[in-house]
């Protein structure tokens, strides 16, 4: 399938986080939502999208492992976490897996809108 | 001390034995040998008197038949005048002197004395012995009839008085020379016999000198004899029971440096115990206290020692109730906690344990008091405990900043994009359906928390565990099923009534199947089992899920502590307040891969 440019994954098991990014982003961008990481796995590996919006703590997979098996299969996504937890050993492992942003809730709209655009523009 | 318990010599002993010995020898000999002497010399001067005699009869003979005096007074005065002749006397027929030498005029005077009576009687040789008054010596008077030639026919007497005194003075000069000889010969043989008994005492005398050296300590003997006997024999004995008691003593000495290493170890111990160690007798005086002891109550060895522990911990006083206590009931006191005030400094906690002291057959001898100052100890579990509750202030708030952040993040977010999307219906109804419901999550954790701080408002009524089992069994079989969990309620026995809120209590167990089902993620069984006790009723909320780690399991109550990412971590937090409400217990058992056990017991409604 033809990687689309502008699609954009955003993974998250609160409801609420998803509305937000869908309000942000969802009339620019073709947005792709996901509440778990297994989902997200398979998701990534099919579509190859350009930019993922990965949060960490989630039931059954968390963030760190969903990052860590998308770069075991060789994605080359770009990953921002977006988290609200506030144990800092994640980053440095986030960040030794490749990241481009470590966003923490709450986040701002301008945020995210510079992220996404450094990144698919 | 009379004489004969005095102590001889053994020397003496032999010199006194043997000088009885020669005495009695050498008199015997003096006797024998002086009597034998005597005797001869006396047969030789008889024979010599007897031979005279029959030479003065035989010459006179003719004479006397012929009444010759001149001739007879002849032959006695010559044979008179031989050596030792004190008198010769011729007799006639008619028995009156015929001749007496020396006494010419006594020729016809008849002689009336003893001896002369028993000269006329004889009809042969006899011998008398008499004392010449004349000259006043001992004389032998030796009688000699005078027959006619060749017929029984007696015709006069002679007789012969040979002197004595010479006799005499040969037998005594003899004897004074046995004497002599004899005194010699005791002189040598007390000589001999000195010497003898010197070389049989000497080798004695030295064993006898190193046993009492020996007796008086100075064990360092050895005795060097050669004497082939007994004496040796017993040197040789004497050294080896020296041998004997030298070792002996040496071990002894061993034995008594390994005690006295044992006592000093043991009272380094004592010294260096951080525990106190006080022994009392069963009057309640103090026989021993430790370094520990004397530091902790500033004491000097005097003002313990032999002292009665209320002179020095009035009955009043923390210690001394224990020790009263203690030693009025004769039994060991286990961890009793006590406050002593030391001097300036604050107040020190002690725990005192006491055991009785027993002899080996089970007497009592006394009190054995052990003071182990848990001052630090319990200053460090202060500490601990509120490092404990700062990590679980940490944990709640990070939890609550979690469970906050997200839904305010998504309130942000559309209030950040409300100026913007103000015009866009679809927005504005996005708006109104996620930033309410976001705000009251938010409303609701704080309501959580707050129902978690707050006293609650418990409406208590009797209530049967049965059917609050039944409510919940009811409220989540659905849901349950849905994720492949299936669920089963076990009774055992009647269970009794509960005195409870039972709502409270239905949240409770709600909590406990939302935890069992979130930790069964690809289904399994949960089982809820309740118990009839005596006292009420224990229910075991039994999963199959994944399990809990050590840590999870310490801080599984504690609030907003969670391992599920779905949750607010209060739920377990909530329960465990509620159970406490009730005074009940709850705790938490569980095997990784294998499940997980909540065991709750509520009290009846009469306990």
């Amino acid at each position: 399938m033809a990687r689309l440019d502008r699609e954009i994954v955003v993974v998250d098991d609160e409801q609420g986080i998803l509305e937000a990014f869908d309000a942000m982003l969802g009339d620019d961008y073709a947005l792709v939502t996901i509440d778990n990481g297994s989902d997200a796995i398979e998701y990534v590996k099919s579509h190859k999208p350009r930019l993922i919006f990965l949060d960490i703590k989630m039931p059954g997979i968390n963030g760190i492992e969903v990052l860590r098996k998308l770069r075991r299969d060789k994605s080359d996504a770009a990953v921002v976490i977006v988290t609200a937890t506030t144990k800092s050993t994640y980053q440095e492992e986030a960040e030794d897996l490749g990241i481009a942003a470590f966003l923490r809730k709450p986040f701002g709209v301008d945020d995210v809108e510079s992220i996404t655009r450094r990144v698919l523009h | 001390m009379p004489w004969f318990h005095q102590r001889v010599r053994l020397k003496t002993r032999f010199m006194v034995a043997t000088a009885t010995v020669l005495l009695v020898l050498m008199t015997t000999i003096v006797l024998l040998v002086g009597n034998r002497f005597a005797n001869s010399v006396r047969q030789e001067v008889r024979e010599r008197g007897v031979a005279i005699a029959h030479s003065i009869a035989a010459v006179s003979t003719n004479a006397l038949l012929t009444y010759n005096y001149v001739a007879l007074e002849q032959n006695a005065e010559q044979a008179s005048r031989g050596t030792g002749i004190v008198y010769v006397i011729i007799l006639n027929k008619e028995e009156s002197v015929a001749a007496f030498s020396g006494h010419p005029g006594w020729q016809g005077k008849r002689l009336d004395d003893a001896v002369n009576r028993r000269a006329l009687a004889a009809s042969e040789s006899v011998v008398q012995s008499q004392l010449w008054e004349e000259t006043g010596e001992r004389v032998l008077d030796i009688t000699m009839p005078v027959f006619i030639p060749r017929s029984r026919a007696k015709w006069g007497t002679v007789r012969v008085g040979l002197s004595l005194e010479r006799m005499y003075k040969q037998i005594r000069r003899t004897q004074l020379v046995l004497v002599g000889i004899g005194g010699v010969a005791l002189v040598l043989g007390l000589i001999g016999a000195h010497f003898m008994a010197a070389r049989i005492t000497r080798p004695l005398s030295r064993v006898v000198q190193a046993t009492i050296a020996a007796a008086g300590g100075d064990l360092n003997q050895h005795l060097e004899i050669r004497t082939r006997d007994e004496v040796e024999e017993l040197a040789r004995n004497f050294n080896s029971m020296i041998r004997e008691i030298l070792a002996q003593r040496h071990q002894l000495e061993e034995h008594l440096e390994e005690i006295l290493q044992l006592k000093r170890y043991n009272d380094m111990i004592l010294a260096s115990m951080t525990n106190g160690l006080i022994s009392l007798d069963l009057d309640g005086r103090l026989v021993s206290a430790n370094a520990a002891v004397e530091n902790a109550f500033g004491l000097k060895a005097k003002d313990w020692q032999g002292i009665h522990y209320r002179d020095l911990w009035p009955g009043e006083s923390p210690l001394g109730r224990v020790l009263a206590q203690c030693l009025l009931s004769q039994t060991s006191c286990r961890n009793q906690e006590i406050s002593i005030a030391t001097g300036s400094e604050t107040e020190r906690s002690l725990i005192v344990n006491t055991s009785l002291l027993r002899d080996t057959r089970g007497v009592p001898l006394g009190l054995l008091v052990v003071l182990n100052d848990v001052t630090e100890l319990k200053e460090m579990e202060m500490r601990i405990r509120q490092a404990d509750r700062l990590a679980a202030l940490g944990t709640l708030a990070a939890g609550l900043a979690h469970e906050i952040r997200n839904p305010l993040s998504a309130v942000k977010t559309f209030m950040q994009l409300l100026p913007k999307k103000m015009a866009n219906p679809v927005f504005l109804e996005k708006f109104h359906i996620t930033v309410p419901r976001e705000l009251n999550r938010i409303n609701s954790l704080i309501e959580s928390l707050l129902e978690l701080a707050r006293p609650p408002k418990m409406e208590f009524q009797a209530v049967m565990p049965t059917d609050l089992l039944n409510q919940v069994a009811d409220l989540y079989r659905n849901e349950l099923e849905e994720t492949n969990i299936t669920l089963e309620v076990e009774e055992e026995g009647a269970l009794p009534e509960l005195w409870a809120d039972g709502e409270h209590l239905v949240s409770a167990f709600s909590n406990l199947i939302m935890n069992a089902k979130q930790a069964m993620p690809g289904g399994g069984k949960l089982t809820i089992k309740a118990e009839a006790l005596a006292s009420g009723v224990r229910l075991h909320f039994i999963d199959t899920g994944l399990g809990l780690g050590e840590a999870t399991k310490d801080n599984i109550f504690n609030p907003f502590f969670t391992t599920k990412d779905k949750g607010t971590g209060l739920g377990l937090a909530i329960t465990h307040k509620i159970v406490q409400e009730h005074h009940g217990t709850i705790e938490v058992s569980s095997t990784r891969d294998e499940g997980t056990t909540f065991t709750l017991t509520i009290p009846g409604m009469h306990s």
